[in-house]
């Protein structure tokens, strides 16, 4: 009677197991963010498309003010004198005024820091895309020797002294342990917070202002192909933007790579190439996004250009002829052939691209 | 007796857990069927060769051609019914490189034919904004890269560009581009050739062509040393008679 099971109990048994043994599996896409972290639900602005939030590191309101915290952390450079802000300063549209960064040992990069905008939506990260994810793009700058230089466990063990960066961790990812992986997602997560949709342009898709007669022009301009139909097949004397900085979700960028003709051979800078290993790569560089781009001076990955008339003067010229020139420009056939009024319409239609409220944010100014 | 079995109240769980178990299963077939499967592959050529960036090939004017983008959309992929059509798909992308292979689940029947469109079709054209689309669709933003433009000029439909070297030899600096997109450009390739769909059964479709035989099989032949670019809205004759060969050369077959 003692090894006996009670039908009655079995047939419970049977009833629980079948409830909760039935039940779905959960999405193994899908993680939930701490318990202890509260969701932040990213506002998309209209006509930008859907933010893809990477499953292991859903956005909250402790990660991204602690990725706010740790963006302007100076404890992470070697000598406590450089942030990210360092190089990626607001006024600038969250890159820097300088032709390259110059790091904390002195030594100079190779290439002009990136503005930071609308970062959530890219889906390559450096001027030639070596990092596949925000979070991997995070995890470089800190201990690169050219620029914070320090190394991750001393990054780590500094922040683990201080008990309150000790005390946000905890609350962002649930656990007292700080480590390189959760740095870069809460830097992540705040980058992803920073959005630009406020220019003028914006307005204007919304509805909520006019542009002037010449900042149409140039947005026509923008669109149109370029050349001299006479010269070029399909010419329409326009600025043959579209192509690479196109409208779609209002980001600017194709978020492809290109070479823009700046230069006939790549041994200084191979750009994408350096990263694949293919030729037909070298000299191709990210596109990047013309948001804020009066603001972001200078030009060009290498920083090579100062002012925005002297890369209207690049395009318009067609560009150096090499062997991985993109087909799109007019190196060719005399270049896109602007006349002075045509540019002024278009720096007057790129200039409707500035959004002071995103610079003047006090949501992404330094905290400490 | 067997009244008072019937309502045992052990038999009476028993039943109910064993019902629980099948009701609250994840795997509620909406058919009473197991589906087939249906493989769309599309096998695109370059002079021949698989296409690869960077591969050379010479065309039917001695141009030496150096491929640098090939791109395209596949739309509309559907099954045809003696009533219609069902929609497998709204849209794939073909890049060089990837594995451009489709499957879908199909519900056993016999069907009339099968349809790929060699574009967008026109519901999610021209006018449509990308942002609708999850991020990473082919038809969202990120998904599109490259063969979006804006809203001004829709979808591109298909992208084939480069180089040429017009003397035959190895000096890539002639720029071309087809860059073909807009309504009137959509290109139907269909089969109409009934066959059933059994359960659990693998079916294949493939579609094939050369891109050199776009040019060289387009009404007026193209030679890239001469009309070399368009992008379709500036230059909608050459754009029409690419879409000439393209639809004189794909083919659509059924696997056996």
């Amino acid at each position: 009677m003692a090894h006996s099971l009670s039908p009655l109990v079995a047939g419970f048994g049977l009833l629980a197991l079948a409830v909760l043994g039935g039940s779905c599996e959960p999405d193994p896409t899908v993680c939930e963010p701490p318990s202890a972290a509260t969701p932040l639900e990213i506002d998309i602005p209209p006509f930008f498309p859907p933010m893809d939030i990477p499953p292991d590191n859903p956005t909250t309101v402790e990660g991204v003010e602690l990725g706010r915290l740790l963006f302007w952390e100076k404890a992470l450079s070697a000598d406590s004198t450089m942030s990210c802000g360092t190089c990626h300063m607001p006024q600038f549209s969250f890159a820097e005024p300088t032709q390259v960064s110059t790091g904390i040992t002195g030594a100079q990069g190779t290439r002009n820091a990136m503005a930071l905008i609308n970062m959530g939506w890219a889906t390559r990260f450096f001027w030639d895309g070596r990092a596949i994810t925000l979070e991997e793009q995070v995890l470089e700058p800190i201990p690169h020797p050219d620029e914070m230089n320090l190394p991750w466990p001393e990054a780590t063990a500094r922040l683990a002294a201080d008990p309150a960066y000790v005390a946000r961790f905890n609350a962002a990812f649930g656990s007292d342990e700080i480590t390189a992986d959760g740095v870069s997602k809460a830097v992540a997560q705040f980058l992803r917070t920073m959005i630009s949709s406020d220019s003028k342009f914006d307005r204007w898709r919304r509805g909520q202002v006019q542009l002037t007669d010449q900042e149409f022009q140039g947005y026509e301009i923008f669109n149109r192909e370029g050349g001299d139909p006479e010269v070029v097949s399909g010419g329409q004397f326009g600025g043959d933007c579209f192509h690479c900085h196109g409208e779609a979700g209002l980001q600017f960028t194709d978020y492809l790579f290109h070479n823009n003709g700046l230069d006939s051979t790549f041994s200084a800078d191979p750009g994408l190439a350096g990263v694949t290993g293919q030729p037909l790569d070298s000299g191709r560089f990210r596109t990047p996004t013309l948001r804020n781009v009066a603001l972001t001076a200078p030009y060009m990955h290498d920083g090579r250009m100062q002012t925005l008339e002297e890369v209207l003067d690049h395009y318009n010229s067609g560009g150096v002829p090499s062997a991985t020139i993109d087909p799109f420009m007019k190196y060719s056939s005399g270049g896109l052939m602007l006349q002075p009024s045509q540019k002024a319409a278009l720096l007057a239609f790129l200039h409707t691209l500035t959004d002071t409220a995103f610079v003047q944010n006090p949501a992404f100014a330094d905290p400490h | 007796m067997a009244h008072r079995f019937l309502h045992s109240p052990t038999l009476s769980l028993v039943t109910l857990a064993l019902g629980v178990l099948v009701l609250g299963s994840c795997t509620p077939a909406p058919e009473d069927q197991p589906p087939g499967t249906i493989t769309l592959t599309a096998d695109f050529s370059f002079g021949g060769d698989s296409v690869l960036v960077g591969r050379t090939a010479v065309d039917h004017n001695g141009n030496h051609l150096r491929l640098e983008t090939f791109a395209l959309y596949l739309g509309g992929i559907e099954l045809l019914t003696d009533t219609g059509a069902i929609r497998l798909s709204d849209a794939e992308r073909w890049d060089a490189g990837d594995d451009n292979r489709w499957s879908y689940s199909v519900v056993p029947g016999t069907y009339e034919g099968f349809r790929v469109h060699l574009g967008v079709p026109a519901e999610f054209n021209t006018d449509t904004d990308p942002t609708i689309w999850p991020n990473d669709h082919p038809l969202g933003v990120a998904g599109s890269a490259g063969l979006f433009w804006s809203w001004n000029t829709g979808y591109i439909f298909s992208k084939f560009d480069g180089k040429a070297d017009t003397t035959g030899g190895n000096d890539f600096t002639h720029p071309y581009a087809y860059h073909i997109g807009g309504d009137a450009n959509l290109i139907e390739v269909r089969l109409d050739d009934p066959w059933t769909v059994d359960p659990c059964s693998r079916h294949g479709f493939s579609l094939a062509g050369d891109i050199l035989q776009f040019l060289s099989a387009a009404d007026a032949p193209i030679d890239p040393a001469i009309d070399n670019v368009t992008h379709t809205g500036d230059n909608p004759d050459l754009a029409a008679r690419y879409v000439t060969g393209q639809r004189a050369t794909v083919t659509l077959t059924r696997n056996p």
